[in-house]
């Protein structure tokens, strides 16, 4: 499988003013990771912890102070290469208003295609391809105010898929839904993984979503401290409380139960899965 | 009983052909120092109501009892019924707007018409009520961390010395730490200051915790209420209201199903552990004992 | 605040909705001019039954023609009373004190009113069969020549594309925080000019934070979007004139020849 993202020793450093002292935050710190092409990858951490630093770097949005990140070989410090980039790494954002450009959302979904210089009657299949592989066609006349939270980001989500991308980046996409928007969301999400082969590229922090993808990287002050399947991650029960995470209430109970000597797995997360190693 | 609805109804865009019950037949009461949840999905009706409760909409239909009084018969006492009841919106970090947290508290104090002396002593009770240190008084709320900012807000109506609070999704757009903070401090501050507490939100499990009462909403009516055992046991009605029941409470009900004897009302981890434990060591005696 | 809706588009499919936007866009103010050129009866009567035409054809509830009126009807009856109490007139039908009304001045009045109900109509009639994203489209294509000589024609068109697009938005904002103030005992409503200006801030303040973190991010995602002015842009919806749109000028002029004549000669 072609690798998508690569990077070496990416760092990317900041410096905020605080009252005439300047201060240099480390939002990055020498970062390892690559992502092969057709992955669901998640991106743990908590406020702070440069998960969404690392997000807009995958799109060019931010630059490494040091290291390099390749988007499919390309270098992003490479200025001649950032719409390349952008259009092979499509992001969508946390906050639903504010990232929706045009009155109408058939419209707001050809916004990218039209940038991008394609032909007019291309944007129209794109368009109409793109709202239907979201379950949004009924809605291509509407207003995004008409719309509720989870219907805008899947409009979002249209916006950057008419730009066929390979990947799509969110960012914490699921942050100010309620939990029918958050379902919403991510079943589009993993529709398109699984039957478009788009690479997934998920920053949350709701743990229950990360469950479904294929492999969770956590990250910490900058750091990458764990990088493996959603099972390895989570059953590190006291390790992620450290880190400020949450795990699923099954893998939680799991591990209560296995403190007080009772045999069980120690990487249970589903109810189904509960229940078969329980029944005696 | 310190405030009680009755019928309440309210319609959106009357007379129009727009016209659509955001809420009706709404009946309910709060007593003194009770905690009370309200759970609903978007567009059940639930920030409808809680803006009724202090009188920032005016219903349609119904009335609204404060401490035995209609909250709107008497126009020139709203601004106290505003004070009695506070309310703290959805994202209220989003309301500041002075030059620093410790100026911005005092806007409500300031608002009543209080001495300087009472409005800087209510200002630093209620910042140090929702665990903001001295060393943050000066900054500005830029300067301050989303939590931090969300906690300035909510001191802002606790300034006020509400009867009743109100928070609507105290903890959205939170991370799971900074959700926690919140949470423990509201129950801490619920115990110290003994005051009626309503929590607004749809995360089962952030109110199952704290709360004494829940209302679930949906399609802007009650659709039912009882104690967080009696509503995350319900899951099939919970289900029916558009909202996920705690996954606990489903495999709760999943093991009852396949025949293990389980007592009703379970919906945490630390409860499940408990009744799960006892249930396999009993087992295991039995077995013992056959053998 | 809910119901305060600017591109008040009204989705149909309809020969109205999908004429060019320049077409509605030129001949709605070609409409206009039109009525303020005459001044008969015949005239009014021809001008009107080819609007009413025009609602007919766009598939809109006329009721939802006559909204744009209310938001009017202040002007309106101004307007028409002016006319009534200071048309200098012969036939004096009411005396009283310094007022006399003249049937000059009630036939004036009556043609001012339906001059202006039509010119109205005629706006709304436009708005509501063209999404305000073709309304731009139409306003840069026309102002298009002006590129040559430095008018940022693309970025002004874009500013008022996202400026439509954040009212609603916005307005809800407002709604919001003045709400949360409300909480706070603050009072929007009474006192002298300079304390309702002071009481404005605390809505003001957090509403200018918000709309510039809003600017910020919307920055962002155009980026992320690829969005570089209207450098090598194309367009989904090209405005081309079809066949519908030669039949709509033709149309136009028979109507602009029937007025004048009519206006003139009868």
């Amino acid at each position: 499988m072609e690798i998508i993202f690569n990077t070496e020793s990416l760092s990317f450093e900041y410096i905020s003013h605080d009252e005439k002292k300047e201060q240099k935050t480390l939002a990055l710190n020498d970062i390892n990771v690559s992502i092969t092409q057709g992955e669901f990858v998640s991106i743990l951490g908590h406020n702070g912890s440069g998960k969404s630093t690392l997000a807009r770097h995958l799109n060019a949005l931010l630059l490494p102070t040091a290291g390099t990140l390749w988007v499919k070989g390309m270098d992003t410090k490479n200025a001649q290469n950032t719409w390349q980039i952008r259009q092979t790494s499509g992001m969508v954002f946390q906050n639903p208003d504010n990232q929706l450009v045009a009155t109408i959302v058939e419209e707001d979904v050809a916004f990218g295609p039209e940038n991008l210089g394609v032909p007019s009657a291309e944007i129209r299949q794109r368009v109409d391809w793109a709202l239907s592989s979201v379950g949004m066609s009924k809605y291509a006349d509407v207003g995004p105010h008409q719309l509720s939270g989870g219907q805008k980001q899947r409009i979002a989500i249209a916006g950057v898929l008419a730009m066929r991308p390979d990947c799509i980046i969110l960012d914490e996409p699921t942050a100010m839904l309620d939990p029918r928007g958050r379902k919403e969301v991510m079943q589009t999400v993993l529709e398109l993984n699984r039957n478009q082969g788009i690479t997934v590229i998920l920053i949350t922090h709701f743990m229950e979503e990360a469950v479904l993808t294929d492999r969770v990287i956590v990250m910490d002050a900058g750091l990458v401290v764990m990088d493996d399947t959603p099972r390895n991650i989570f059953k590190e029960v006291d390790r992620m409380k450290k880190l400020g995470l949450d795990v699923p209430a099954v893998t939680a109970l799991a591990h209560q139960l296995r403190n007080n000597n009772i045999e069980l797995p120690d990487d249970i997360l589903t109810i189904e899965e509960f229940i078969t190693y329980f029944k005696p | 009983m310190i405030l009680e609805v009755e019928n309440l109804s309210h319609v959106y865009d009357f007379g129009t052909p727009f016209a659509r019950h955001a809420i009706k037949n709404i009946n309910f009461s709060l007593k003194a120092n009770e905690f009370v949840g309200i759970i609903g999905h978007t567009g059940s009706g639930k920030s409808t109501l809680v803006q009724h409760l202090n009188a920032l909409i005016k219903p349609s239909g119904g009335r609204i009892l404060l401490a035995d009084e209609d909250i709107h018969a008497d126009k020139t006492k709203l601004k106290s019924v505003r004070q009695r009841v506070g309310l703290v919106f959805q994202y209220p970090e989003h309301q500041l707007f002075e030059v620093n947290i410790y100026k911005d508290v005092c806007f409500g104090p300031l608002n009543m018409g209080l001495e300087p002396d009472e409005v800087a002593l209510r200002a630093k009770e209620a910042l140090q009520l929702v665990g903001l240190s001295e060393e943050l008084y000066n900054k500005s709320p830029f300067e301050l961390s989303g939590g931090q900012r969300r906690r300035a807000a909510i001191a802002g109506v606790l300034a006020m010395h509400p009867d009743i609070l109100i928070l609507d999704e105290p903890t959205a757009g939170l991370d799971p730490a900074g959700r926690d903070a919140i949470l423990s401090q509201i129950a801490k501050m619920q115990k110290a200051v003994g005051n009626t507490v309503v929590l607004v939100s749809h995360n089962m499990e952030e109110i199952s915790r704290l709360v004494d009462r829940i209302l679930v909403m949906s399609a802007g009516e009650i659709f039912f209420s009882g104690t967080p055992a009696e509503v995350f046991s319900d899951t099939e009605k919970l289900t029916a209201a558009g909202l996920a029941p705690p996954p606990i409470a489903i495999l709760m009900s999943e093991l009852r199903a396949c025949g293990f004897n389980i007592p009703s009302g379970i919906f945490t981890v630390d409860a499940a552990a408990e009744v799960l434990t006892s249930l396999k060591r009993s087992e295991k005696r039995e077995k013992g004992a056959e053998q | 605040m809910r119901k305060i809706v600017i591109g008040q588009y009204y989705p149909a499919t309809s020969i109205i909705h999908s004429l060019d936007p320049r077409i509605k866009l030129g001949g709605t103010v070609f409409f206009i001019v039109t009525l303020f050129t005459v001044n008969e009866w015949g005239a009014y009567a021809v001008a009107i039954s080819a609007l009413a035409s025009v609602i007919a054809l766009s598939k809109v509830p006329p009721k939802f023609m006559f909204r744009g009126l209310r938001t009017m009807f202040f002007i309106l009856v101004f307007t028409a009373s002016l006319n009534i109490f200071l048309t200098p007139g012969e036939n004096v039908l009411v005396e009283w004190f310094i007022f006399r009304i003249t049937s000059e001045g009630v036939s004036q009045a009556a043609r001012i009113g339906l001059r202006l109900i039509t010119l109205v109509t005629a706006s709304t009639v436009m708005t509501l069969t063209t999404t305000p994203i073709q309304l731009t489209d139409a306003i840069e294509s026309l102002l298009s020549p002006l590129k040559k000589i430095r008018v940022p024609v693309h970025e002004i068109a874009m500013m008022m594309t996202i400026a439509l697009r954040f009212i609603p938005t916005l307005m809800e904002e407002v709604d919001k925080i003045m709400k949360a103030q409300m909480a706070r005992g603050a009072d929007f409503d009474t006192g002298g000019l300079v304390k309702r200006a002071k009481s404005l801030l605390p809505l003001l303040i957090p509403l200018f934070i918000s709309a510039f973190r809003r600017a910020d991010e919307l920055a962002q995602a155009m980026d992320a979007r690829c969005y570089r002015g209207d450098v090598g842009r194309t367009k989904m919806k090209i405005m081309r004139f079809a066949r519908r749109d030669f039949i709509a000028c033709v149309i136009a002029i028979i109507y602009a020849v029937a007025l004048t004549a009519l206006n003139n000669f009868l």
